[in-house]
């Protein structure tokens, strides 16, 4: 990254006033300084676990608590070691904390999490009242070695671990990790169908968590010298789950606003003669107001006006570029690239799909089509991995593929979109298209962006029209180069000129990407624009396959579509 | 056998916990909060020297009251929150109750006034506590009598029809919201019973008495946030096993510690399957 003169104003000028204030102001505003630091650390780490990853937790002050214990221990067992190794100690021996509760509760969600972390919270609130931090029962006091029991120093200290901590979550933001929280929280259906996984992801996003907090509690160790439980009683962690919502922490400068607010808040009660309890009250108000909004917290909303100014004039809509029919030496092999056989799902008593069978050659578009209820898109749910059992065989270039769970099917390159489209809000185009795309090349993406005229990359999807979301979901999927991708419904909500555009850019994805398509769609005339071939369903069966226009000419297709049984 | 008193009264805040989580789609973490603060304003009545009984009146009047109005606001900005929302709207409530509740009733332990009398009564050669069998009897009654209102009832009926399809029942005609205010003051009184109940057998703090959730969220989940009945009887199991751990040394410290034991084990079994996206 390039220093401009952007970075110059938003990073290198406030740090330095930082420091400056550090060495100058009176000792006390630079403790009320140290607890910002330190408040924005565990804003953080809520900002990660709670509104990029979607988990609520209300546990995050107990993993403070697990570093806080840790580094208190270590500071009475081991005098002479320098304090920094101490707090990254005790913040690296809390992430394996974080990483196992995530992994254990992976498949809780929404308010039973919160009542997991709850119940955590509350356990080991317990447990640390039974005997207290280390030193107290003595009275000797956290001091760090020098020169860090100068509260300058302290404070410059913990500048420093918060800016590292900043920079690597902007790297860990060039990986798919951070893209993957935030479609797993809209869906985790769509991540998995992305080949991510899931339980790995929750599992992370809690880890990177506790090692905030944890690195926080290590710090107040040394800030407060003797540590009491009060300090992270599970109500503080529903006070910095609801600051960190206020704020908008899932952006750094959210978080740091927040460590500002839950210092300040106190501290000007105080001065105004206010009971101070009256503070988690006050941002408990404007958590419920953000929410109530429901348009993000104040960083967040921020950010989110500065991209609208941004990109006003910028082009918002996908424009597939003309399309000149390519045959060139691309003919259909009669080699299979999908074969489903004899694929039946029972659901309670009754026969959903009975015993389908149906192959996607190389190289073609397949259309599947039927009336609503035909089993259309749970046939797509079987393939792709995402029905706990079902009978038949799936098998991909040769492999069978029964059991292997969603996130490896997609791995394999079996790709689907959703018939409701899932758009990933808070992702940019880039974002979304990476986060797709996995271990596939980066030119292929650019490739894929070329093809379907997708708008700028740094614009957020949220800017973006509904036809274009659907197109950029089906861009996703090609970008990570699959053998096969499931389309169900591309079309559904497009105006009649985009559809037909978007028509044109399927029927040649065989030929320039070299994958087979899937093609679930109720248009007709999308279909025989699109596909070659087709295979109807009705109430679970295929009444025929073929040609397109061979199917759409028979008696039983006909009927079966305008409602009527095909009698024989 | 103290124990059946503090589990009739998890039960009960365990029940209302799950009657508006069925209802009103809310996983209400404030539910002991919306108890404690009916319970303490019914003390501070009797400080004030006010009968027991109008004061008790007073503060199951008042925590419904609260709880309706807490409802009405819910349902009035709220309308379809998402699951993310929901919970953090739940959490935020929890933080705003008890600070009102610090601020009203300070957060010094007090000495509660137990309702019933402390006569022990024999029964087939145990000595068993008046109290104890009120308080078991009341938390069956409660489960009792809602199992039959949402069963039996027009009301119920209704209710039921609303948590699954809000829109549908509100398109009917019916009165979504008042609906949602009923159902909200009904478990803010009930909760305040609850709150008496268990008062008098630990002189709690506003915070200790609203962290009692915990315990009654252990039991919900056992009953898998619908069941009533499994509920109850696992919230009576709690308070008993509460009750015994505490004679038994090195178990009486951490007793405590067991709501989340059982909340972590009962929901890592209930969801050990795949499901995708379902909302919960």
């Amino acid at each position: 990254m390039r220093l401009g003169k952007r970075s110059l104003l938003v990073w290198i000028l406030p740090v330095a006033v930082a420091v400056a204030l550090g060495f100058t102001l009176p000792v006390y505003w630079v403790y009320i300084m140290t607890a910002v630091v330190i408040s924005t650390l565990i804003a953080r780490s809520v900002g990660f676990v709670s509104i990029q990853a979607g988990l609520i937790s209300l546990c995050q002050m107990s993993f403070a608590a697990i570093g806080g214990w840790i580094v208190s221990w270590l500071a009475l067992e081991l005098p002479g070691v320098a304090f920094p190794l101490l707090v990254l100690i005790g913040g690296l021996a809390v992430l394996p904390v974080g990483w196992i509760l995530g992994f254990v509760t992976a498949r809780i969600r929404g308010a039973e999490l919160a009542v997991v972390t709850l119940g955590f919270a509350a356990a080991l609130d317990l447990i640390l009242r039974q005997g207290s931090f280390p030193g107290v029962s003595t009275g000797t006091p956290v001091t760090p070695a020098a020169p860090f029991d100068d509260s300058r120093w302290f404070f410059l200290f913990a500048l420093i671990l918060l800016l590292a901590l900043q920079s690597g979550s902007l790297l860990l933001r060039r990986t798919s990790l951070v893209s993957g929280w935030a479609t797993m929280r809209v869906s985790e259906k769509s991540a998995a169908a992305m080949g991510l996984k899931v339980p790995m992801m929750k599992a992370s996003a809690f880890a990177i968590g506790a090692l905030f907090s944890g690195l926080a509690g290590g710090l107040l160790a040394a800030q407060y010298g003797l540590l009491t439980t009060a300090a992270f009683s599970p109500l503080s962690s529903f006070g910095y789950l609801a600051t960190a919502v206020l704020c908008g922490a899932s952006f750094f400068g959210g978080a740091v606003l927040a460590g500002f607010v839950a210092v300040l808040v106190p501290e000007i009660l105080g001065r105004l003669g206010l009971p101070l309890d009256l503070g988690p009250g006050l941002l408990a108000l404007g958590a419920f107001d953000v929410l109530r909004r429901g348009n993000g917290g104040i960083v967040e909303r921020l950010v989110s006006r500065l991209q609208d100014r941004r990109f006003r004039d910028a082009q918002r809509t996908s424009i597939p570029p003309a399309q000149e029919k390519r045959t060139d030496g691309t003919r259909p092999s009669l080699n299979p690239t999908l074969e489903i056989t004899g694929l039946s799902v029972t659901m309670g008593q009754q026969l959903l799909l009975d015993s389908v069978s149906l192959t996607v050659r190389e190289g073609e578009v397949h259309a599947l089509i039927g009336p609503n209820g035909a089993g259309k898109s749970l046939l797509i749910d079987a393939v792709s991995g995402f029905l706990p059992r079902y009978d038949g065989n799936v098998v991909l270039d040769g492999v069978t593929l029964n059991g292997v769970r969603a996130y490896a099917r997609a791995r394999r390159g079996i790709r689907r979109t959703f018939q409701e489209s899932k758009s990933i809000e808070g992702l940019s185009v880039d974002e979304f298209l990476r986060v797709s795309a996995g271990t596939a090349r980066r030119g292929h993406i650019d490739k894929v962006r070329d093809y379907f005229g997708l708008p700028d990359g740094l614009i957020p999807i949220r800017l973006l029209d509904v036809g274009s979301r659907r197109v950029l979901e089906v861009a996703g999927a090609l970008a990570s180069q699959p053998r096969v991708v499931l389309l169900d419904e591309p079309a559904s909500g497009l105006p009649e000129q985009e559809s037909s555009a978007l028509a044109e850019c399927i029927r040649d994805i065989p030929a320039v990407f070299g994958c087979s398509v899937l093609l679930v769609e109720h248009d007709i005339g999308f279909v025989k624009r699109a596909a070659a071939r087709a295979t109807v369903v009705n109430a679970g069966r295929i009444i025929s396959s073929g040609l397109v226009a061979d199917v759409l000419a028979q008696p039983e297709v006909v009927s079966s579509f305008l409602g009527k049984r095909a009698t024989s | 056998m103290a124990g059946l008193v503090s589990g009739a009264a998890y039960a009960i805040v365990a029940v209302c916990v799950v009657v508006l989580y069925r209802l009103v789609g809310v996983l209400n973490f404030s539910q002991a909060a919306l108890g404690a603060f009916g319970a303490y304003a019914c003390y501070s009545l009797v400080d004030a020297n006010f009968p027991l009984g109008l004061a008790v009146i007073t503060g199951l009047a008042l925590a419904a009251g609260i709880a309706g109005f807490v409802g009405w606001v819910l349902s009035r900005w709220f309308a379809n929150p998402t699951v993310l929302v929901r919970s953090v709207i739940s959490a935020v409530l929890f933080l705003l109750m008890l600070t009102a509740g610090f601020r009203l009733f300070g957060d010094s332990p007090r000495a509660m006034p137990s309702l019933v009398s402390d006569t022990t009564i024999d029964v087939a050669g145990v000595r068993v506590n008046v109290g104890t069998i009120l308080a078991v009897v009341t938390a069956l009654i409660i489960a009792t009598g809602l199992t039959l209102v949402l069963r039996y009832t027009q009301v119920g009926l209704r209710m039921q029809a609303m948590s699954e399809r809000p829109v549908t029942v509100a398109l009917l005609g019916i009165n979504t919201r008042r609906l949602t205010v009923v159902a909200w003051a009904m478990t803010g009184l009930l909760s305040t019973l609850a709150m008496l109940l268990i008062a008098p057998t630990r002189n709690p703090t506003f915070e200790s008495m609203s962290f009692l959730i915990v315990p009654a969220l252990a039991a919900a989940l056992v009953g898998s946030f619908s069941n009533v009945w499994v509920t109850t009887l696992a919230a009576l199991l709690i308070g008993a096993f509460e009750g015994g751990a505490s004679r038994v040394e090195w178990l009486a410290n951490y007793r405590g510690a067991l709501p989340a034991v059982i909340i972590i084990l009962t929901l890592t079994w209930m969801r050990r399957r795949e499901v995708w996206d379902a909302v919960r």
